[in-house]
C-alpha cells in the first residue's frame, strides 16, 4: 500500500506492522485464476513436479515428446497449479461488540475487530488476492466485493467505520451465501446465534472453504468492573427489561461459566474444520493480526 | 399512644432510608452472572414518598389514640380536691368544712395553672379515720383512682384529711402516707366529748400508787418504781368507793377479781391473745370474762384495747380530772405485766387525762421531701389503677379504628400504583 493510502486509511502505524506477512492457504485451493496459494489442479506451469502416464483424453500438448521418442511410452509432465484465495472478511456489527465503551483506557470489541479486519485486508491485499469484507451493524448489512485493485483496503477501512453497532446478530445469512471456493475469516464475539452460525460455516468448510473464527473478548468480560451492577444484555429483549443483579463479591460463578463457554466454542468451531483464534481488546490489533494469520490459537 | 408514636417515629425514620438500585451494565456476557442480591441502602436527607408518610403516620396515630381509649371532653375541671374524713364527723362538718375547703383554696392558689374555677371539692367519708388516720389515706387512693380513670381531663388530685386531735395509731398513716403521690393537708377536728388537753410533755415526777390486799399483785410489781404527771392511784378492790376522788388524781379502777361496772358477764368466757395500747401490743393469752358496754351518760373513752378492738380499759372526765376503768385480768404471781411489750399499757393507764391515745399534731407537719409537697398527679392513679381504657363517647374507638383502617386502604392503593407505574 502507498503511503498516500496508509494517511487515508488513518492506520498506518498498524499497516506498517503487518506489512511483509503472508498468510498462506491451510489447504490447497480449488480451480481459481493463477496465484499465490498451492491449487489443487494439476496444471502446465513450468515448475515441473512428476511424470503420469498418458490417459486417453490428456492434453496431447502435455506429452513429453522427447521421452516418448527415447522409450516409445507416453507420459505427460505435471506440475502444481498456483491459484488466487479469495477472502472474505466478515465482521459482527452487533450491538454487543459495542461492549466496553471506546474511552482512552479501554477499547470496544469492535474497534478491535475493525482494526484487525483492515489488518487482514492489508495482508491479503498484499498477496494481490481478492479481499472483500460484509459488515452486520445497526442499518443492516454492508459488503465490499472482493477487489484486487488498489485502494480496497481504504475503501474496507472507510467501509467499516462508517457503521455504528446495534441490533442483534445477522451474520448467518450473509455468510450462507458466500461462494465456498474462498477464505472466510468472521470476526465476531460469539454471543450471537452460534448455532446457526456455526452450522452455515460447517456446510461451508464442507464444500471446501476455509473458514476461521476470530473470537474477540473484552478485557472488561474477563475482569468485570468492581462492585454491584444490574447487568443487562443489549442484544437479550428480555434482560434488557428486568436484567440481573451482579454481586459486589463472588464473581467466581461467572468466570467459570464464561471459561467453559469460551472453551466449547473454541472446540466446536475446530470441530467443524475451522480455524479459531481468540483475540482481547487489551492487545494491540498488530498482534492480534499475527495471531490470525499464523494461527497461534490466541493472542 | 405512647406505642403508637414511637412506631410514626420509626415509620419516619424508615422513610429517611431508601433501597439503592445498583448502578446498570450494558454487559453482553450477562448470561453467565448468577444472580445475586445487591440491594443496598442509602440515607437521605428528606423523606421519601411523603404521601406514604403521611396515611401510614395517620393510621397508627389514629389506631393507637383508638386503642388508649381517646376522649371528647368537654372542659371538666383540670383538679379534683378530695377532703377525706371520717364518718362519725358528719354531724359536725359545719365545724371543720370550712378550714378544710379554706385549705382546698390554699393549694389551688399555690398551684400553678390551675385556677379555683377549675377545681371540683368533694368530701369522702370513711370509716376508721378515729382508730388510724391512714384509712383515710387508703380510702382517699381508692377514690383518687375512681375519678381519674372515670374523667380523663382531671390532671391532679388534691388532698385533705380531717383527722381527730387523738388516735389510738399512726402506724396505718405512716404506712400509707408514702402512697399518695403528693401533699397531704391535715385538718385537725376535736369531735364533741373527745379529750381535747394534750398534757403529753408534763415531766413524770410523782411516785403511782397502787392499792391492793393481795400478797403478791402482779399490778404492784409491773408499776413499781414507775411514775407519773399527775397522782395516779390504782386500786384493785373489787368495789370502787365512789368517795375517793382526791384533787387532781387520776383512780384507776382495776378489780382484781371481775370487772368494773361497765362490763358486763359473758355468758362463757373466751379467750385472747393480745392487749394494745399506745402502739404497742402485749401479746399474751388472757381469759375474758366480761365486755365493756359504752355508757352513754359517761362518754367514756377507750384507751386499752384486745387484740380484737374490744374495750380493756376506759377513761372518762371527772369533775377534778379523770377517772378509768380496766378489765384485765392477770393471774397472782404473772410478770406479763412486767416487760416491755406491756408498757403500752402501764403508759397508757397512768398517762394523764387525755394523753392515754396519741396525737395527730405531727401529722399536720409538712414532710421536707420536695415531691410530697406538690399536688399529686391523676396519671399516678390511672396506672396504678386497671381501670378500662373505653373511649368516651363510646363509639369514637370504632370510628378512629375504622378511620385508620381507610387510611391504610388508600395507602395499599397508593402503593400499587406507584409500582405500576
Amino acid at each position: 500500500m502507498s503511503a498516500a493510502g496508509e494517511n487515508r486509511t488513518g492506520h498506518g502505524a498498524l499497516l506498517d506492522a503487518v506489512r511483509g506477512l503472508r498468510w498462506p492457504a491451510r489447504r490447497a485451493v480449488g480451480a481459481a485464476p493463477p496465484g499465490t496459494h498451492r491449487s489443487s489442479q494439476r496444471g502446465t506451469a513450468g515448475e515441473f513436479t512428476e511424470y503420469r502416464l498418458y490417459r486417453q483424453g490428456d492434453d496431447p500438448r502435455a506429452l513429453d515428446w522427447k521421452l516418448l521418442g527415447r522409450s516409445d511410452r507416453a507420459f505427460i509432465k505435471l506440475s502444481d497449479d498456483r491459484a488466487l484465495l479469495t477472502t472474505w472478511i466478515v465482521v459482527d456489527g452487533s450491538a454487543s461488540m459495542a461492549f466496553p465503551d471506546d474511552s482512552p483506557s479501554s477499547r470496544s470489541k469492535f474497534r478491535l475487530a475493525r482494526e484487525v479486519a483492515i489488518g487482514l485486508a492489508a495482508v491479503v491485499h498484499a498477496s494481490s488476492d481478492p479481499v472483500g469484507v460484509i459488515v452486520s451493524h445497526a442499518a443492516g448489512v454492508s459488503r465490499v466485493p472482493p477487489r484486487t485493485r488498489r485502494g480496497t483496503v481504504p475503501e474496507i477501512a472507510r467501509v467499516l467505520e462508517g457503521v455504528s453497532c446495534g441490533g442483534a446478530d445477522a451474520l448467518t445469512p450473509s455468510i450462507a451465501a458466500l461462494s465456498p471456493n474462498a477464505r472466510i475469516v468472521c470476526l465476531t464475539d460469539c454471543l450471537g446465534d452460534q448455532d446457526a452460525l456455526l452450522r452455515a460455516a460447517s456446510a461451508l468448510t464442507a464444500a471446501g472453504a476455509q473458514f476461521e473464527c476470530v473470537h474477540v473478548i473484552a478485557a472488561e468480560e474477563l475482569a468485570l468492573p468492581a462492585g454491584a451492577h444490574l447487568v443487562r444484555d443489549p442484544e437479550s429483549a428480555e434482560s434488557r427489561q428486568a436484567g440481573v443483579v451482579l454481586p459486589a463479591r463472588d464473581r467466581a460463578g461467572y468466570a467459570k461459566a464464561f471459561a467453559e463457554f469460551r472453551d466449547a466454542t473454541r472446540q466446536r468451531w475446530r470441530a467443524i474444520g475451522a480455524g479459531y483464534t481468540e483475540v482481547h481488546t487489551s492487545n494491540e490489533p498488530a498482534r492480534a493480526v499475527r495471531a490470525v494469520v499464523v494461527g497461534t490459537g490466541s493472542c | 399512644m405512647g406505642m403508637a408514636a414511637v412506631a410514626a417515629l420509626a415509620i419516619a425514620a424508615l422513610h429517611l432510608l431508601s433501597v439503592r438500585q445498583p448502578p446498570t451494565l450494558w454487559l453482553p456476557t450477562a448470561r453467565f452472572v448468577e444472580a445475586g442480591d445487591a440491594r443496598a441502602v442509602a440515607r437521605r436527607p428528606r423523606p421519601n414518598d411523603l404521601l406514604l408518610l403521611a396515611l401510614r403516620v395517620a393510621a397508627l396515630l389514629l389506631a393507637g389514640a383508638a386503642l388508649a381509649g381517646a376522649r371528647c371532653d368537654g372542659g371538666g375541671p383540670a383538679r379534683v380536691h378530695l377532703v377525706v374524713a371520717d364518718s362519725a364527723f358528719r354531724s359536725d362538718s359545719a365545724a371543720w368544712w370550712p378550714r378544710a375547703v379554706a385549705s382546698a383554696d390554699a393549694s389551688a392558689g399555690t398551684s400553678v395553672g390551675t385556677s379555683a374555677d377549675a377545681e371540683r371539692v368533694m368530701a369522702v367519708w370513711a370509716t376508721g379515720v378515729h382508730t388510724d388516720p391512714g384509712a383515710a389515706l387508703v380510702a382517699a387512693q381508692r377514690e383518687a383512682a375512681r375519678i381519674a380513670n372515670a374523667d380523663r381531663a382531671v390532671e391532679q388530685v388534691a388532698l385533705t384529711v380531717v383527722v381527730p386531735s387523738h388516735v389510738r395509731s399512726t402506724r396505718g398513716w405512716q404506712t400509707w402516707r408514702s402512697a399518695w403521690p403528693g401533699a397531704v393537708h391535715v385538718v385537725s377536728h376535736t369531735a364533741r366529748g373527745d379529750t381535747i388537753a394534750d398534757p403529753t410533755d408534763l415531766p413524770s415526777r410523782v411516785p403511782v400508787v397502787v392499792q391492793t390486799s393481795l400478797d403478791d399483785d402482779p399490778v404492784v410489781a409491773a408499776f413499781a418504781g414507775m411514775r407519773s404527771a399527775q397522782p395516779v392511784v390504782i386500786v384493785r378492790d373489787s368495789v370502787m368507793d365512789s368517795t375517793r376522788d382526791a384533787r387532781d388524781t387520776i383512780v384507776v379502777h382495776w378489780p382484781n377479781t371481775g370487772a368494773p361496772a361497765a362490763w358486763q358477764h359473758l355468758i362463757s368466757a373466751d379467750s385472747i391473745g393480745g392487749v394494745a395500747a399506745r402502739e404497742v401490743a402485749l401479746v399474751a393469752p388472757f381469759i375474758r370474762a366480761f365486755a365493756w358496754k359504752p355508757d352513754s351518760a359517761l362518754a367514756d373513752t377507750p384507751i386499752v384495747w384486745w387484740s380484737d378492738g374490744e374495750t380493756v380499759a376506759t377513761e372518762h372526765a371527772t369533775a377534778t380530772g379523770c377517772a378509768r376503768a380496766v378489765y384485765l385480768p392477770v393471774v397472782s404471781g404473772s410478770d406479763v405485766l412486767q416487760g416491755a411489750a406491756a408498757a403500752g399499757v402501764r403508759e397508757a393507764l397512768i398517762s394523764p387525762c387525755g394523753g392515754a391515745l396519741l396525737s395527730t399534731a405531727a401529722l399536720t407537719v409538712a414532710p421536707q421531701d420536695s415531691s410530697a409537697s406538690k399536688v399529686a398527679e391523676a396519671r399516678a392513679f390511672r396506672s396504678a389503677g386497671a381501670a378500662s381504657e373505653r373511649s368516651e363517647p363510646w363509639w369514637l374507638t370504632p370510628l378512629l379504628l375504622v378511620v385508620a383502617l381507610g387510611l391504610l386502604i388508600a395507602e395499599q392503593v397508593l402503593r400499587r400504583r406507584e409500582m405500576t407505574a
